[in-house]
């Protein structure tokens, strides 16, 4: 006779505190590697050392020329962008009750993307790209929390794809009607990249994109409790209500000041979520900072590619994070089948 | 015994339907309460109500938790008071049991006595994806238990637990309410309801009877609440009536 065979266990045993280290240590490092690596790479010849002179202040003019004020600017926008979209994917999941929930398929990036560019044309561009992206992001994220109050998330969600498609088709239409000042304009909202930005940029972006980021970072808790759904949150001492909206608009804003800077970086958000929780589990008080590191990776590694592997022409980095998005999101589909 | 949670001329709408109305309800330490009533007559939107979740905008009247106004409580006040269990949770992310207990942040006796009282011991470490109906039911009122507080409302706790779970539960209330708290629950099983100290029965947005499980579960008030024929059976020793639905009329 044969022995029944023992049925898979189906436990899984929480993380070793050194595991989490280890982890959260080893994003650290790969974000700092392709931080140096994206340093020295370029049109212009820079080795480490010359990255090390200009780092202590001992580079010539054209390193500190080249270093301060196109490459590592550039960089370290590519970082904060990824950083910003990375977190708005976990705290979209919470708040969306679902894996699949992420700023560019809930039609908040197309939004903040589809807004920036309708007020560039208006000639109101004056508040700043990053401000008008913030604007259109949290435009959508009203619409989303109040056409859908009270309802499940699923239905939430699939408003938000719908905004998703609304705004894909207004930048259509723009680019059709040539309403931009010129049409490569919007294809460079659509597939966002990094093409020439730095500096200003950057200047215009740190002042929402820090604090906003820092606000993440403390909102673990309540990420964690909002996933378990109104009732039981709010039974558990939370204002529920707030709290799922607080997540949704927070997500906004780090959405809008990434996109409202790069343009249509698509699905950063679901990667890193992804990622965070195949990595360091369900725990938010985790995910959200690896997320956050995530991003960085993604976006910045993803320019780094599109500058590289075809120049001197480049590939927006958006065309790299939509396609291995893509990708995944497929994968993740079927796995929920 | 000390009064925990009251209603005084409650009505709870919903747009302008009445979802339940005339509600004047005390509930107290040391009991054990079974709401019973037909689909869709005000069950789940009386016990929400009573745990402070249906829209404040659309209650009239008052509830009292401990003698108190419930709206002087913050939301964490009551929390620390007032256990809500909901007739259908989900957590659509591979939480383990031991991670949705956690989120409660019970003390570790309480915690470790929920886990006990549901038998989840070998689970604990299962993700929530991939547990049973019942499985993850047990693992809800584990962590609704955990939380030790003195009112436990709990909307169809006894669905989707096989009956060694449904008894296992019901030991686990009676203990909490002999240390002194009180416990509420829908029950669609009505031999269960029979086990409890005090019936109340809902129709048409109304409580229509409260009493003891011998005054309230009676053939004829059952046929009008459910529409169907019952048969009262006794336990010999205890004398505890055990209606049993034979059909539907």
């Amino acid at each position: 006779m044969t022995e029944p065979a023992t049925p898979p266990s189906r436990s899984v045993l929480p993380l070793e505190r050194g595991t989490v280290i280890f982890w959260f240590l080893a994003l650290v490092i790969v974000l700092l590697m392709v931080i140096a690596i994206s340093l020295v790479v370029g049109s212009y010849p820079v080795n480490l050392q010359d990255v090390l002179a200009w780092v202590s202040g001992r580079g010539d003019t054209t390193l500190n020329q080249i270093m301060g004020e196109v490459r590592a600017p550039r960089v370290f926008l590519t970082v904060v962008v990824g950083a910003c979209l990375g977190l708005a994917g976990p705290l979209l999941q919470s708040s969306f009750r679902t894996t699949l929930a992420d700023p560019y398929l809930l039609g908040l990036a197309g939004f903040s993307a589809l807004n920036a560019v309708l007020l560039q044309v208006s000639g109101y561009a004056g508040f700043g790209m990053p401000v008008l992206g913030v604007l259109g992001a949290l435009e959508a994220a009203f619409l989303i929390t109040r056409f859908t109050q009270d309802t499940s998330s699923e239905r939430r969600a699939l408003v938000g794809v719908s905004f998703a498609s609304i705004s894909v088709a207004g930048l259509a239409l723009l680019l059709a009607l040539g309403a931009s000042p010129s049409s490569a304009n919007v294809i460079g909202w659509v597939v966002g990249g990094f093409y020439a930005q730095g500096t200003p940029q950057l200047n215009a972006m740190l002042p929402i994109a820090v604090p906003a980021i820092i606000v993440a970072f403390l909102l673990g808790r309540a990420a964690n409790l909002v996933q378990l759904g109104d009732d039981v949150s709010q039974n558990l001492g939370l204002n529920a209500r707030v709290a799922r909206n607080g997540l949704i608009f927070l997500a906004a804003v780090l959405t809008g000041v990434a996109v409202g800077t790069s343009g249509l970086l698509g699905f950063v958000g679901l990667i890193a979520a992804g990622l965070a929780r195949a990595l360091l589990g369900t725990d938010y008080r985790r995910l959200i900072p690896a997320a956050c590191l995530i991003g960085a990776i993604a976006v910045s590694l993803s320019d780094l590619l599109g500058r590289t592997l075809l120049a001197p022409n480049e590939v927006p980095a958006g065309a790299f994070t939509t396609l291995v998005g893509g990708i995944y999101l497929t994968f993740l589909s079927r796995r929920a089948q | 015994m000390t009064t925990l949670l009251e209603a005084k001329n409650v009505r709870v709408r919903r747009g302008a339907r009445v979802i339940v109305e005339d509600v004047n309800l005390e509930f107290k330490a040391g009991e054990i309460t079974a709401i019973i009533g037909a689909n869709g007559t005000g069950k789940t939107t009386l016990i929400r109500a009573f745990a402070g979740l249906a829209p404040l905008e659309l209650h009239d009247g008052e509830m009292l938790l401990e003698g108190k106004p419930m709206t002087e409580f913050s939301k964490a006040g009551i929390a620390r008071r007032l256990g809500f269990l909901p007739a259908h949770s989900s957590v659509p992310f591979p939480l383990t049991i031991a991670e949705l207990i956690d989120q409660a942040e019970p003390k570790p006796q309480a915690r470790a006595a929920a886990i006990r009282a549901m038998e989840l011991e070998s689970l604990e470490f299962v993700p929530m994806t991939k547990l049973s109906t019942g499985e993850a039911r047990r693992a809800w009122i584990a962590m609704t238990l955990s939380r030790e507080t003195k009112i436990l409302l709990l909307d169809e706790p006894l669905s989707g637990l096989d009956p060694r779970y449904q008894m296992r539960l019901l030991e686990t209330l009676q203990e909490r309410a002999a240390n002194g708290s009180s416990i509420v629950f829908i029950a669609h099983d009505l031999p269960y309801a029979s086990r409890v100290d005090r019936v109340i029965a809902l129709n048409g947005a109304k409580v229509v009877a409260d009493g003891t499980p011998l005054e309230v579960l009676q053939p004829q008030l059952l046929r009008e609440l459910y529409g169907v024929e019952v048969w009262i059976g006794s336990e010999p020793k205890t004398g505890a009536v055990f209606p049993l639905p034979i059909k539907a009329v």
